[in-house]
């Protein structure tokens, strides 16, 4: 136990004598923390959107690319006729369920600055058709041509553009069919139309969950994504930390050290332990610094606890540094061993999901995803935000499993390397 | 003396090993396995074949007379619907395998999407909404030829050609670790000090480094996409524009490296910074998310040099060319100046007058 306490002292004052520690340890997650509080992303983002409904957008130019589901398909829709009929065509389109309704009022837009737009944005965007309603689209109905009173623009090629084109012709079909009972007028039309669908059997869409569901509301699913982009970019800073505790493994083996420390009685179990430990200590001092940044620094809101969130951040740390730690003692030299841990944790982070929603992982990527400890925080985090119980069970048993994994590593790649 | 400096440094640089193999081998295992787990997610849509949807009757329903038409044009459209008993729903779903199930009531009908099967759900609700709807209709309407127009957009990026190309140039704006061999060896021999008692100039010695850099960087650059193509096919588009963009970003890579190296003393704090400043870059330029689906608003996204690189990269291997071509060859321009010249000046601070 002594010879423990000497090494662990021993290893504090060799640690924090380099000079690179204090920057990766206390302005790396300074910086990560003000870098969380920029606002990466367009403001469309937090614009609810409601199914089988025609969603109404202020902008022309607004981006929808981050607001499509992969199920649905986007429709913008360019509205220069001021027709209630329009209101009515739309409505239907969208209960079909299939299609994602987006209008905009392009009465004061000319033809010109709605095509160059469109143009402009198809390639940009992910909209599969845009549809624009012209403003003669009532006097062409009530003629009995309602198809030239639209005109549809289609982007990438996707198998919902017939569907979509169909579905436009049958809602013209029906309103060419009742057209002529208007006496050409519009406001005549919308009672004619309500009168004759009055037939149509009413629809009720249900869901059946078979896998427990996480409903998230739209802030959770914001909070989601600060609280993931933070795991993202504070493992790096926890991984470092690791790498420079490797660092005193590689300078003492360099050193012979290691063949001193061996000759005083020193056992095996007692310098991996002593490594554990300032892994354990430089975790702790990152954590506190994060903690206090937190209070200082972070302006988003993550959602959960402030104790929770931290202790979160601590487990997770404690396992990306012991995981830094291996590398290094693997790789045996720090440069390439920043650059190994870095590219590990570059790949983690991708595959964990910390990127992007975690429903489009497909088989594989779910495997490596369970492979990595980012991604099982993360569902820890979301279990605390939806108030879940097992939270704290899982937290306790993700931690026990990784640090067995990666601490079993390091003392085979250390017992590889030499012998003590 | 310049090309003496050159090949010790080439030397120092190829010693080591563990970098240089994770330079050549990291893009290609990152490659294969996003492809592999992003080809699905990445593909255009396709519609579902063969839905399997359970139904139910009312007993006096008055769909009941419908029931004949809607089972045969649902099989024109690649949807068996099977009539089923029984009070649970949940528990007719399961035991049957249904992809959708609807309860037919007496003037309504509610559609039961399963979660699995969404894409499955999508497309009943559709077709029975638009089957309904087309009783309001009279069989003697035509249909109304529409004006479609086709738009002009690029083809769908592939992930193996996204993630191939994109991890080539994230690993080459990494390069500069092959740099730190060179660093830490001349800081703890004092060398840079030793050569002020020589006639070298700051740019030699300057050159020295970046030269060898370049070097070794073209040539793991060179055999990771040699190796890359061939393993994964990947398109390069236009190939002329293609390595130069990959030229000038494995030199402007060199001097921002060596740019860093030369703000801070200790090499370790080099390091992270720059990881961390290309990981940012990377972040917003689609290095991970890719550019197209990220929802990071577009004027941050072009202040990021890896989108720029990325995005011509991209364009010109799914196009042939791109409009971002140029803007990422000035961009690759104006780092390499900059840098190079801030670069020497800050060495030339640090290491004070000449003796």
């Amino acid at each position: 136990m002594s010879c423990l306490v000497t090494l662990t002292k021993m290893n504090v004052r060799l640690l924090f004598r380099n000079k690179g520690v204090w920057a990766v340890f206390i302005m790396l997650p300074l910086s990560i923390l003000l870098l969380l509080n920029i606002n990466w992303e367009s403001e469309e983002k937090q614009l609810y959107y409601t199914n089988n409904q025609v969603n109404e957008l202020e902008q022309a130019e607004s981006d929808l690319l981050y607001l499509s589901d992969e199920m649905r398909y986007i429709v913008k829709v360019y509205d220069s006729s001021d027709a209630e009929v329009s209101d009515w065509l739309l409505q239907k389109l969208a209960d079909m369920g299939m299609f994602e309704i987006y209008r905009y009022d392009a009465r004061e837009m000319s033809f010109g600055e709605i095509v160059n737009q469109i143009t402009e944005s198809v390639s940009s965007d992910r909209v599969g058709t845009y549809f624009h309603i012209k403003s003669d689209f009532t006097e062409k109905l009530l003629a009995g041509e309602p198809e030239q009173g639209v005109t549809l623009y289609q982007g990438a090629k996707d198998d919902r553009q017939e569907l979509f084109e169909e579905a436009v012709q049958n809602q013209l079909k029906i309103l060419m069919t009742y057209a002529p009972y208007a006496q050409n007028q519009e406001t005549k039309l919308k009672e004619v139309l309500e009168e004759a669908l009055i037939t149509i059997p009413e629809k009720e869409i249900k869901t059946i969950s078979t896998a427990p569901s996480w409903q998230m509301s739209q802030q959770q699913k914001n909070a989601r994504t600060n609280i993931s982009l933070s795991f993202a970019v504070l493992a790096l800073a926890f991984a470092l930390g690791g790498v420079f505790i490797a660092h005193t493994v590689i300078e003492e083996r360099e050193n012979s050290v290691l063949t001193r420390i061996a000759l005083c009685d020193v056992t095996k179990a007692a310098y991996m332990g002593s490594k554990l430990v300032i892994s354990l200590i430089a975790t702790i001092f990152q954590t506190a610094v994060i903690a206090i940044g937190f209070r200082l620094l972070l302006q988003i809101s993550l959602g959960l606890r402030y104790t929770d969130y931290i202790l979160i951040i601590f487990l997770l740390g404690f396992i990306c540094n012991v995981c830094g730690l291996c590398v290094g003692i693997l790789v045996g030299n720090v440069m390439s061993a920043n650059f190994a841990v870095f590219l590990f944790w570059m790949f983690s982070t991708l595959v964990a999901g910390l990127y992007f929603p975690a429903a489009e992982m497909t088989g594989l990527l779910r495997v490596l995803a369970g492979l990595t400890p980012q991604k099982w925080f993360l569902n820890i985090a979301e279990m605390l935000l939806l108030q879940q119980k097992g939270g704290y069970t899982l937290m306790v048993l993700v931690t026990i499993s990784f640090l067995m994994v990666t601490a079993s590593i390091g003392a085979v790649g250390m017992q590889m390397k030499e012998r003590i | 003396m310049l090309f003496i400096l050159m090949k010790n440094n080439l030397k120092l640089m190829l010693r080591s090993h563990w970098i240089i193999m994770l330079m050549i081998v990291s893009p290609i295992v990152i490659t294969a396995v996003l492809n592999n787990v992003f080809e699905q997610l990445m593909k255009s849509y396709e519609s579902p074949e063969n839905i399997l949807v359970g139904y139910r009757m009312d007993e006096n329903s008055l769909l009941a007379d419908f029931m004949p038409n809607i089972k045969t044009t649902a099989a024109e459209h690649g949807i068996s619907m099977v009539e089923l008993s029984g009070s649970d729903v949940q528990e007719l779903v399961k035991n049957n395998g249904c992809m959708v199930f609807v309860e037919m009531g007496n003037e309504d009908y509610v559609i039961y999407e399963i979660d699995d099967y969404e894409n499955e759900g999508r497309i009943v609700e559709y077709f029975l909404t638009g089957l309904f709807d087309s009783i309001a209709v009279q069989n003697t309407t035509n249909s109304p030829k529409l004006d479609v127009i086709q738009l002009d957009v690029m083809p769908n990026v592939e992930a193996k050609d996204y993630y191939g190309i994109v991890y080539t140039v994230f690993v080459i704006w990494c390069c500069f670790v092959v740099l730190t061999g060179v660093i830490s060896s001349e800081r703890s021999n004092k060398i840079e000090q030793k050569y002020q008692v020589t006639l070298i100039t700051d740019w030699k010695l300057y050159l020295g480094k970046a030269i060898p850099c370049v070097f070794v960087t073209l040539i793991v650059t060179g055999i990771t996409t040699l190796a890359s193509t061939c393993l994964f096919d990947i398109r390069w588009g236009s190939l002329p524009a293609s390595i130069l963009i990959l030229f000038l970003s494995i030199a402007a890579a060199t001097v921002y490296g060596l740019f860093c190296c030369c703000m801070f003393r200790t090499l370790a704090i080099s390091i992270s910074i720059s990881f961390v400043s290309i990981w940012i870059a990377g972040f917003i330029g689609g290095a991970f998310e890719t550019y197209m689906y990220s929802s990071i608003r577009t004027p941050i996204k072009e202040m990021s040099p890896l989108y720029h690189i990325n995005r011509a990269l991209v364009e010109c291997s799914a196009i042939g060319s791109s409009t971002y071509v140029k803007s990422s060859i000035l961009y690759l321009g104006g780092i390499i100046i900059v840098f190079t010249v801030l670069g020497l000046a800050l060495s030339k601070w640090k290491r004070g007058p000449r003796l």
